[in-house]
């Protein structure tokens, strides 16, 4: 068979071929050995792989699966954090009628003092102190709201309440 | 009353170095209210332990919303003023301990400790600095064993 | 006080319902129910553990997205795994971008020797056990290129039309039957081969 045919013997099978096409190819079938072997051949693979999808099952707790997700639907919805920049020009925005007051140099001292200080940070730096520990965080803006979760490896069983 | 360049200079010094000062707490010394919470997620309708109360219903909704266990159970609740610059411990179980330091205005460093699989030896599991104003929640929280959660929440109390 | 709905025991369609209602929980058990076909469907595309994780989780956000556009003119299940298809898709043409096709690749798109060869074995799943066979398959389905074993999904898989199949992987009709036609036979030649290899033990 050459290949236009075997690609038509192919869509036969599929349902995919309608009138002059389908007839020609019935055609063939009555007459052709190496087309009904063909056809046999591509119905048995067919048939195997539709009844037969290989299974691959998720290897994690539905909790863990699900908390991700959860994150991601909650960001979703969440303004984006706010970085080291948009926190110096909140700041600089809140102090402008000191900074205004006190002329440039002295506010320059005020800004150099604060930020040596520590009030230009992130809202949340977190960090896994055991080898075994993951660790995913999120926000929600909306309620205030900061989740650190802690996951496996040894996951510690604190509030066991039985 | 009128003040020469050198008073003005003062003055103003002064005044910034007091609004310096007043924005950025860490020196002011001041305690800070957290209320610390250790609660049990689980779909148990009640608690082998009588003396564990459900969350009050605010925190139940939340906590819904994004974990699937139908019942939060409050194993112990600590409320304490952290101090500036000094760790403060919250042992909230046998297995559970937190400690906090202030670090200024509404920032706050959070250490986690557990307990190793044996439940011998106490481990740093992860540590934080986290930036809580009055009325925010940090939730800590993990998996058991047996399917259910824990959690640890962090409230900065009004 | 209006009681809670007991999500366990709701069919999809009432769990769907209720999601698009915002309720989380009933979302948290649709995912429950199906995440395992929908991770199955993202790595039989992709061979890769840590891909099909992030895919389907991807998946089941962008569900929760566009769950108002969900008609159940299909199944929910169907409904979630041409979501991670279309994921699949997307992230296998930023790869493909990324590198250049192995000779082996273009090899096959040019038909393969499969194509030529008589055939030698008509059925050649006969004997084996559903176990067995499905093991076979997702063997088999390693050795195939990305572009046919994509194709084979969606089509015995999926069960999508050549028309539907072009559009998704934004291809001609003909190079859809092409690489399906190749796929199955060359499906077929390795499943003839272990069965011979057994039948020689």
């Amino acid at each position: 068979m050459n290949e236009q045919e075997q690609l038509k013997l192919q869509a036969y099978l599929d349902g995919e071929l309608t009138g002059r096409d389908r007839r020609e190819v019935t055609a063939w079938l009555d007459a052709r050995e190496d087309a009904r072997a063909m056809l046999t051949n591509l119905q048995h693979v067919r048939a195997a792989l539709r009844g037969n999808e290989p299974e691959h099952r998720l290897d994690c707790t539905r909790e863990f699966y699900w908390q991700n997700i959860a994150r991601g639907i909650e960001s979703a919805f969440q303004e984006p954090g706010a970085g080291v920049m948009e926190l110096v020009l909140r700041w600089l925005r809140h102090h402008l009628r000191q900074l205004a007051t006190a002329g440039i140099g002295m506010a320059l001292v005020i800004f150099a003092f604060t930020f040596v200080a520590g009030d230009v940070q992130a809202d949340s730096e977190w960090e896994v102190l055991h080898p075994d520990t993951g660790m995913v965080n999120y926000r929600d803006y909306q309620n205030g709201l900061t989740v650190v979760m802690v996951y496996d490896r040894s996951t510690p069983g604190f509030a066991k309440g039985d | 009353m009128r003040l020469g360049f050198l008073h003005r200079t003062t003055f103003v010094a002064a005044f910034c170095l007091g609004v310096a000062f007043s924005t950025n707490s860490a020196f002011a010394g001041d305690d800070k209210k957290l209320e610390v919470l250790l609660i049990w997620g689980t779909n148990q309708e009640k608690s082998s332990d009588p003396a564990h109360k459900k969350v009050d219903s605010a925190t139940s909704r939340d906590f819904k919303k994004v974990y699937k266990w139908e019942n939060y159970f409050v194993i112990n609740r600590k409320n304490a003023g952290v101090e500036a610059r000094k760790k403060t411990e919250f042992k909230m179980s046998d297995q559970c301990r937190l400690e906090v330091k202030h670090l200024g205005d509404d920032r706050f460093e959070v250490w986690l400790w557990g307990k190793d699989a044996e439940a011998v030896k106490e481990e740093a599991v992860c540590k934080g600095k986290q930036s809580l104003p009055k009325g925010e929640r940090l939730i800590l929280m993990g998996l058991n064993e047996n399917e259910s959660g824990w959690f640890v929440l962090i409230r900065h109390k009004e | 006080m209006a009681s809670q709905p007991d999500r366990p025991t709701l069919t999809d369609e009432q769990l769907v319902k209720l999601a698009k209602r915002g309720d989380t929980l009933a979302y948290e058990e649709l995912v429950a129910r199906h995440r395992d076909k929908v991770y199955a469907r993202a790595f039989s595309m992709m061979r890769n553990e840590e891909d099909a994780f992030d895919l389907s989780q991807e998946a089941w956000i962008k569900g929760w997205q566009r769950l108002k556009q969900f008609q159940g003119d299909s199944s929910f299940a169907t409904w979630m795994t041409r979501i991670v298809i279309n994921l699949c898709l997307d992230l296998m043409r930023k790869q493909k971008r990324q590198r250049s096709e192995s000779i082996e690749n273009l090899a096959e798109e040019s038909g393969g020797v499969e194509r030529q060869m008589p055939v030698d074995d008509p059925n050649p799943t006969e004997g084996l056990e559903r176990a067995e066979l499905r093991k076979r398959i997702d063997q088999a389905m390693t050795q195939l290129s990305e572009a046919h074993r994509t194709v084979l999904i969606l089509h015995e898989f999926e069960e999508l039309e050549y028309k539907a199949i072009a559009k998704r992987m934004k291809c001609s009709l003909g190079t859809v039957m092409s690489r399906l036609f190749y796929a199955r036979r060359r499906m077929a030649a390795l499943m003839a081969g272990w069965k011979r290899e057994q039948e020689e033990e």
